[in-house]
């Protein structure tokens, strides 16, 4: 509590300010305290991002910054300023007259912000008549003009209809229309565009930051994902462990940060625009707030004795701190130019052999599904024809709904093609895995998405991991199979004490680590990943990542690999198919893909990418 | 080499497993109190035919004789001594249920599981079936049949289980259509798994609690209506002294000695009611955990 993030400027009307804020949740098992001396300002016509891996306490701090309590939440010390009043002790009463009006909050989940019995006629003019005071005429007036100004086709019949009858990317935009619409002075944005597909996302960023900018409000945007906060933001605050670890004007930090935590974060984060290594973040976060120690000290590559002891947040210029006892020491981290170490995901176009073999060939394949209700068909693959070359990464992206993940699945013999053929060294695929021999099986292994589901809940992780090995690997004693299970989950970079653990007691990212294991213990030569890391944060995903390349290079492994984050794609790819309703609209090396363009809906995804370095252009772009 | 220390992720790093599950469903008030009364009334099924004082269907010339220290309970229109005659006769009251709902459930858990996971035609049909079946109400269906073939128990035992069958399939089979598409059912499809696994090794385990439910409350059901076919002289014959059987038999003799139709049929209600209140607490039990667990 005795130091200040930044020297703040003289406190004006509408900034909305935490100044040395703890908070911990009471549970049976006592008090874990998430918030530690957060000292964080927003500032009119100025977006503060608040960065983090999941657990770091953003969305706590986010919610208390509105005053708003969840049961068993306990402020421990510091206030909510408000125009010299603080939230945090403020009355239901008081705190209802600032809620939708002077303060706005918009989720990442519209559900919480958009009732569904309601017109999004109702919504408006309830909101527009308490806090505005205006007739419903003139509410109705106003609610048309913002609905135009988030881009939504014609206003007046959008007033009579529905949440759920408008796309995920319009009900956000509807969403922040409506929070806008009272004018307010704070706007809290938590993981706003977090569900929504990439071009949406850029899209209703864009909006978001216009539109906040030209009424000068102060806001807020949480996220996980730095490239984005770095692009649309103007400051930057680094939350580790319910700190803030770090906390500067955004393009300096990205560029070039000063706390180790900042520097392991940005070099974690997949880009397009460089072949820059991704390195995953070793360890996991820890859980709560740390005392008498760096909260980053277990992770961290710079350790000293003198990290053990409780770190104040020093001041480094007007609008730059950091929480480092080796801030003197440690000269500014250079992302760009970090070496890569042994393990590091790095792809260059220098390993790319250009005769190997076709081990996979995709001709003409259409996949048809007849939609649920109506019954009429409809082409989600149509007439796609790749060849996979053998031993090297061939990525697929596109947005959502654009048939990548049904491409893979016709792959793995789970859904079949209506047309066309798929061919593995020259013999032809059978449509269903069922009917395919056995070897043929064991040669394609796939990886799913979703960590939840991936895994067998009521099988023990050893149980899912057996499996693969009774099935394809009779060469492996029945005595002998837990030694092989323990040395992939080794591999993977698991302990075999796991092995009688069930999924629901690993995290997501740990999931993924046995499901890939999983696959691989059938010893195929083509692994199928569907977009594998997208339910995970970037630490873990860049760990993933790591781990996907190292194994390929080591096992020779032909990785196809799905993805709607081209980040991701130059990071894993050799090669790639750019697919849009179905079609391929361009393919050829990632690299070259991604700097050369030539097809427009390429060139459209790439805009979409948030890049810190080209902020002015992504912000401007598509208005 | 030290990276891989680092990045590796041992036991200690994650939450250990949490072992109380079944004290933490006996915590939760109608479990504990369901499985108490169950347990209880178990007891004297159990060791009731080796405590009772006299054998069920001895014969006195006593009677129509209200309580005495005798005959605890008094005797009925035949002279037989109550308090023996409901020792005996809880077995079948129990046992008849549980086979109609076991049968019912094999039946019902295999067709179910088929027609979620594989759909398309075979669906359609069972789905026709179910909704033929459910249209027709389940006292009228069974008394068709026990009309037609007689009493028993082993007519009522088939004919219960056929006629609850189609809810227990409904019931599976939405909650096999729920799990079937799961990426670890297509990781199991991709492998090859044959059919058999998938259903019983995949996707059984993971609808267990949704059977557990349905099993205890059709089993709340059956008792009620097998008691009450036996009751109505459709089910267990006398002189079986099957607790329905004795509501029936000694429902005459209510105004001169009402413990004969009491004490059985308060007992009925009591495992009704103990079965009925497992079936609330695993609905809530399960309720929190199913959603832990699958994160649906
Ligand atoms: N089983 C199915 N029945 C009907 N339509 C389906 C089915 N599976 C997918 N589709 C449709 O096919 C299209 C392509 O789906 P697919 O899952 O391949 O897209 P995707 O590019 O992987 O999208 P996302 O990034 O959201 O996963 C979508 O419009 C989807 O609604
Ligand atoms: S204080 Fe020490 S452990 Fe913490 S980030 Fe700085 S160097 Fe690393
Ligand atoms: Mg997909």
């Amino acid at each position: 509590m005795t130091t200040q993030a930044t020297r703040v400027p003289a406190q004006r009307d509408g900034d909305l300010a935490a100044e040395g804020l703890s908070v911990g949740y009471r549970s049976r098992d006592g008090l874990t305290q998430v918030l530690a001396d957060v000292s964080v300002r927003l500032r009119s016509g100025r977006i503060l991002g608040l960065a983090g891996e999941s657990g770091s306490g953003k969305s706590t701090l986010a919610l208390s910054m509105l005053g708003y309590r969840v049961s068993g939440q306990e402020t421990l010390a510091g206030r909510i300023d408000f125009d010299g009043r603080d939230l945090d002790r403020a009355s239901i009463k008081d705190l209802r007259k600032v809620w939708g009006a002077r303060l706005a909050y918009l989720p990442q989940d519209t559900a919480t912000s958009l009732n569904p019995a309601l017109t999004i006629r109702r919504h408006f003019i309830e909101g527009l008549r308490r806090h505005q005071g205006l007739d419903t005429e003139e509410a109705v007036r106003r609610s048309v003009e913002w609905l135009g100004r988030v881009e939504i086709p014609e206003p007046e019949t959008a007033l009579h209809k529905y949440p759920h009858q408008f796309s995920g990317g319009q009900q956000q935009r509807i969403a922040l229309a409506l929070a806008l619409s009272v004018e307010p002075e704070v706007l809290i944005l938590d993981e706003p565009t977090t569900g929504l597909d990439v071009v949406t996302q850029a899209h209703v960023n864009r909006l978001i930051v216009a539109l906040a900018r030209d009424a000068g409000i102060a806001a807020l945007y949480v996220s996980h994902n730095l490239a984005l906060l770095a692009t649309v933001c103007d400051e930057l605050a680094i939350m580790y462990a319910g700190q803030i670890v770090e906390q500067g004007v955004a393009a300096e930090v990205y560029a070039a940060p000063r706390h180790p935590y900042t520097a392991a974060l940005i070099g974690a984060v997949p880009t397009i625009a460089s072949d820059r290594a991704l390195h995953g973040i070793p360890g996991i976060p820890r859980p709560s707030v740390p005392v008498h120690v760096c909260g980053f000290a277990d992770r961290c590559g710079f350790r000293t004795e003198a990290c053990d002891t409780d770190i104040p947040l020093v001041t480094l210029a007007e609008v730059r701190s950091a929480r480092c006892v080796r801030l003197d020491e440690l000269p500014p981290f250079d992302p760009a130019a970090e070496p890569a170490p042994a393990t590091a995901v790095a792809r260059s176009s220098a390993t790319v052999d250009k005769d190997a073999d076709t081990i996979l060939t995709v001709h003409r394949v259409g996949v048809v599904f007849s939609r649920p209700g109506s019954g009429e068909p409809f082409v989600a693959v149509d007439d796609v024809s790749v060849r996979v070359p053998a031993g090297r990464a061939l990525g697929i992206a596109g947005e959502s709904g654009s048939g990548k993940s049904t491409l893979l699945r016709s792959i793995a013999g789970l859904v079949r093609p209506a047309t066309g053929t798929i061919t593995y060294r020259g013999k032809e695929l059978a449509g269903l895995a069922g009917d395919r021999p056995v070897a043929l099986r064991r040669s394609i292994q796939i990886v799913f998405q979703n960590p939840d589901a991936t895994l067998n809940p009521r099988h023990t992780v050893y149980q899912s991991l057996e499996r693969p090995l009774k099935l394809f690997r009779p060469d492996i004693a029945r005595r002998d199979r837990r030694d092989a299970v323990a040395a992939m989950m080794r591999q993977v970079r698991l302990s075999p004490d796991l092995l009688d653990r069930f999924p629901r007691h690993l995290s997501g990212g740990q999931r993924q680590r046995v499901a890939i294991g999983r696959a691989l213990l059938a010893e195929p030569e083509v692994l199928l990943c569907d977009e594998v890391t997208s339910a995970l944060d970037v630490s873990v995903q860049a760990s993933i990542l790591e781990l996907l390349v190292g194994l390929q290079a080591d096992r020779e492994l032909t990785v196809v690999f799905v993805t709607h984050d081209l980040g991701v794609l130059r990071a894993v790819a050799d090669e790639a198919i750019i697919l849009q309703n179905g079609v391929i609209r361009e393919s050829g090396p990632t690299a070259r893909l991604l700097r050369t363009p030539q097809h427009p809906y390429t060139m459209e995804l790439i805009a979409a990418v948030p890049s810190p370095e080209r902020s002015a252009e992504f912000l401007g772009g598509g208005s | 080499m030290t990276a891989d220390v680092l990045n590796t992720v041992t036991a200690a790093d994650v939450a250990a497993p949490r072992q109380r599950r079944w004290r933490g469903f006996l915590a939760i008030p109608q479990g504990g109190f369901g499985v108490a009364l169950l347990l209880l009334l178990l007891l004297l099924v159990v060791i009731g035919p080796f405590i009772a004082p006299d054998s069920p269907n001895e014969i006195s010339d006593q009677p129509i004789l209200g309580p005495s220290a005798q005959h605890w309970l008094g005797t009925d229109a035949y002279g037989r001594d109550i308090l023996s005659r409901v020792l005996h006769g809880g077995a079948s009251v129990i046992l008849l249920p549980l086979l109609a709902v076991s049968l019912a459930m094999v039946v019902a858990t295999l067709v179910g599981l088929l027609s979620g996971y594989l759909g398309g035609k075979v669906d359609s049909v069972v789905t026709w079936v179910i909704n033929i079946a459910l249209a027709i109400p389940s006292y009228l269906a069974v008394l068709v049949v026990v009309a037609a073939f007689g009493g028993g128990g082993a007519v009522v035992v088939t004919a219960v289980a056929v006629v609850y069958a189609p809810y227990i399939t409904r019931v599976i089979r939405s909650a096999t259509q729920a799990i079937a598409p799961r990426e670890f059912v297509l990781a199991a499809r991709a492998r090859g798994e044959s059919l058999g696994w998938i259903l019983f090794r995949e996707i059984t385990p993971n609808i267990g609690p949704t059977l557990l439910v349905e099993i205890a409350l059709r089993f709340t059901y059956a008792i009620m209506f097998i008691a009450s076919l036996s009751f109505l002289g459709l089910g267990v014959q006398p002189p079986s002294s099957n607790w329905g059987v004795m509501v029936a038999q000694n429902r005459a003799l209510l105004l001169v000695s009402p413990v004969g139709v009491l004490v059985p049929a308060l007992l009925i209600g009591v495992l009704a009611i103990a079965v009925n209140l497992i079936a609330d607490a695993l609905t809530q039990f399960f309720g929190d955990r199913i959603h832990e667990r699958l994160m649906v």
